[in-house]
């Protein structure tokens, strides 16, 4: 018999999909003992050193790295747990495309994988437009004529500051924190992919 | 201090240094993260996993 109330419902379908065990297993497959497995966590780590400093620069704002030796650090932490995530990502998907990942009903694991990649790109070049230097003029310049070419520029304007920051702070790592969530969900639900 | 001295290494303040051949351009920065990125991949496929004494 189903819940009365839609709280119940979905704590009863919650419970379903993912009970404790799975959703916080303790082991794994034998053959999950290899290094080329270790590449998604290493990802998501290096994802939450990019949230956490990007926080503590958000505390004193983007300019701050021009003007404070303690700036300029947490913004070179920004930018090289950047270039750690996006690096464990390549390495992870690789692994996961050369397993063919997407068998066993993961197709959906895959997808949300790969349109994480793609929105982490869009998230990273809004904050080439948000470092406030000649550097972010010169990529904002370039970027607005094929943005414009596409129809885009009507409401994705690279030259406002204001909106790159606030895509870049808010809408995109919102965008990619949801997918990586559901990401992982869907690890526990089907599993890990064992090799081919 | 270990900054100064990777920077001492690698100066990441000039110019960018590229390889060009015709209609292929990629800078050495680049290349360098393909590179490792490929050497990486490797090493996690070839590498054994540290296991538990009673799992072996």
């Amino acid at each position: 018999m189903s819940a009365p109330t839609w709280t119940g419902r979905i704590r009863a379908r919650g419970l379903d999909a993912f009970p404790p065990e799975r959703l916080l297993p303790d082991t794994q497959p034998a053959y999950v003992a290899s290094w080329i497995y270790v590449f998604g966590v290493l990802t998501l780590a290096a994802f939450l050193v990019v949230l956490g400093s990007g926080a503590v620069i958000a505390l004193a704002g983007p300019a701050w790295w021009h003007t404070s030796s303690i700036g300029h650090f947490f913004n070179s932490i920004h930018l090289w747990s950047t270039e750690l995530f996006f690096f464990f990502m390549v390495v992870h998907l690789w692994g996961k495309f050369f397993m063919a990942a997407w068998r066993g009903r993961r197709a959906l694991t895959w997808v949300t994988g790969a349109v994480s990649f793609l929105v982490s790109i869009a998230t990273a070049f809004t904050g080439y437009l948000t470092q406030q230097n000649f550097d972010s003029q010169w990529i904002g310049t370039q970027a607005k004529d094929g943005l414009n070419a596409s129809g885009a520029g009507a409401f994705f304007n690279v030259l406002n500051f204001g909106q790159m920051l606030m895509w870049h702070i808010l809408l995109l790592p919102l965008v990619v924190a949801l997918l990586t969530g559901g990401h992982i969900l869907l690890v526990r639900r089907r599993g890990v992919v064992p090799p081919l | 201090m270990v900054a100064g001295l990777l920077g001492a290494v690698v100066n990441l303040n000039g110019r960018a240094h590229y390889v060009h051949s015709g209609w292929f351009l990629i800078s050495v920065a680049n290349l360098v993260v393909i590179g490792a990125m490929l050497a990486v991949f490797a090493l996690a496929i070839v590498l054994p996993f540290p296991r538990d004494r009673e799992q072996r």
